[in-house]
Formats: structure tokens, sequence, C-alpha cells
């Protein structure tokens, strides 16, 4: 098993950055969410999370479907298979990096 | 982190039902029901509202949980929940059934009212117990402490020698019918606080 260093380092930045790690993680939980969930969620302003979602959909981890409800601007946020399978393995990849930090020992050597 | 990611999911997946603060109209309704079959005046017991005094003590729980469905629409927003697994339907299915069972059981008086034990408080109580017991990985214990107490209820009739239809210790009598308004209120209060805490920790790691 790899050392966790390199585990660290190899972790995905588009998903780990913590945002969006949270728009992600609460994706995965349902199948969509609309834009003000997931602003309250964040606590980020509208421009920010509109930036990180922007980069979501570009990496085609999400997918974003802006439409109007009882005339009011509604957007509504799902994963798309390769978003819900990349923050899978991604969390899988921190519990991962978890244990191996939890057991790991220094070189005598060192 | 790891808690961080059971907290978010568990709160989006389950986020209709922490909308808690919609029971406490019903919390209170039942205080009312309660109060009623105790014969404590103005308050009227109702199964079906007949009158217009009747419509007047359901229709502000009911305006009040529509109101507070809308603030909470408003203010934290929409998801739709994952689909029902198999066996949370299988679940269901089990225990509307018992419950229809029970109803009708009790209704054309198979058991001429023996043992003196109310089965939907029973089947009731002991469901809510169970289902909050292990939920995703969290035990939500006012939801089994609450659902116990409810099943507890059952035994009044037996306990205190009187018969189902004791408006204070029967079937859906004055106590059980405080239990149960209990539920709503510290259940629903509760769950909205972890609502609001778990957004508040979001936003916290959100920000870095």
């Amino acid at each position: 098993m790899a050392e966790p260093f390199e585990t660290l380092a190899g972790l995905d930045r588009l998903i780990h950055e913590p945002a969006r790690l949270a728009i992600l993680t609460a994706l995965s939980a349902c199948r969509s969410a609309d834009f003000l969930y997931l602003q309250r969620l964040t606590g980020l302003t509208n421009g920010n999370l509109s930036s990180h979602l922007s980069k979501l959909a570009a990496a085609g981890l999400v997918q974003v479907d802006k439409r109007f409800v009882e005339s009011k601007p509604n957007t509504q946020v799902a994963l798309t298979e390769d978003g819900r399978a990349a923050i899978e393995r991604h969390w899988q990849q921190l519990e991962e990096l978890c244990g191996a930090a939890r057991r790991w020992q220094p070189d005598e050597n060192d | 982190m790891l808690d961080l990611r059971r907290r978010i999911q568990y709160v989006t997946a389950n986020y209709g039902e922490l909308q808690g603060l919609r029971l406490v109209p019903l919390g209170l309704f039942f205080f009312t029901q309660a109060a009623g079959k105790a014969g404590i005046e103005p308050w009227t017991a109702v199964t079906v509202p007949t009158s217009w005094a009747q419509t007047a003590v359901c229709a502000p729980a009911l305006l009040l949980f529509v109101a507070i469905g809308i603030y909470y629409r408003r203010t934290f927003g929409n998801v739709s929940p994952p689909p029902a697994s198999a066996r949370s339907v299988l679940s269901g299915i089990v225990i509307f059934g018992s419950y229809v069972l029970g109803v009708t059981l009790d209704l054309i008086g198979w058991r001429n009212d023996w043992p003196p034990v109310s089965l939907l408080a029973l089947l009731f109580g002991l469901r809510i117990s169970t289902a909050h017991l292990v939920r995703d990985g969290r035990a939500q214990m006012h939801y089994v402490l609450l659902g116990g107490m409810l099943a507890g209820t059952s035994l009044l009739p037996l306990a205190a020698g009187v018969g189902l239809d004791d408006p204070i210790f029967g079937s859906g009598g004055a106590i059980s019918t405080i239990v149960l308004g209990l539920l709503c209120i510290v259940g629903g209060v509760l769950d909205h606080l972890m609502l609001v805490r778990t957004f508040q920790h979001v936003r916290q790691h959100a920000h870095g």
C-alpha cells in the first residue's frame, strides 16, 4: 500500500476542495438538490457557488438544470454517474488514508 | 472529516423528516386533544371535525404545518430524496398492514377488549423506537425513548384496571395523546436543531 503521504498528494484537488467536497457529498445522498440548499449548506455566496458548480459541471461530475418554477428561476443540481463514482472513490481514498496514517510508523533509518 | 461525510449525507437524505418544526403544531394539537379527552374546558376532542368549533381546533395546526413547510423551502431550499430502498418499502408495508389489521380486529371486537392493551399504541411506539434505533448509522435516542414511552402507554389500561375506552388511560386516551404530542414537539425541535447545527458545521468546513 502506498505511503499515506503519497496517497495524500494524489488526491483529486477538484473534489477535495472543502466546498466542492461538501457539495458532492450532499448530492451523493439525494437525487438532486436546488441551488438554495447547496448555498445554505456551504454558506457560499451566489457567485462562489456558481463558480464551484461550473467547475464541477465542466469536469462532468454534476449536471446543472436551470428552469423556472412558478415564474421564479430554480436551479437543480444532480450528480452524474461519473460524479457519483468519483465522490465514492474519493471518500474511500480518504478512509484508507486515515487508516494508513494511524498505522504509519516512521522508518528507523530516517 | 469522515464524521462530516456521515452528517452531510444523513441530513441530506433525511432532509424532509428533519424539518421538525412542522411537527410542533401537530404536537400542540395533540395536547388540545388530550385536554378535551380529560374534560378540560374549553377544549374538545376531535376525531373528524363535524362543527365549526372543532374545525377551529384543527385548522390552525394544519395551516401552521403548511406555513412552516414553506419557511423551510424558502430558507433552506429543496432536496429530492433518494429512491426508497426495497427494504424500507417492505418495512412500510408490513407496519401499515399491522396497523390496519390491529385497528380492524379491535373494531370488530375480536378480543372483546381483552387483554386491555392498546395494540395501536404498542405497534406505533415500537415502530418509532426500532426505526430510529440505528438509522443510517446514527441512533436518535429521543425517538427511541419517546417511542418506548408511547409503547408503554399501551399497558396503562391493564395497569390502571380500566377498559380500553377509558378517556384518560384507555386506547387513544389523554395520557397516550400527551405522549404523542411530546413526541412531535420534542422530536421535531431536536430534528430541526440537528439540521441547523449540521449546516453550521459544514459551513465552517467549507470555508476552510
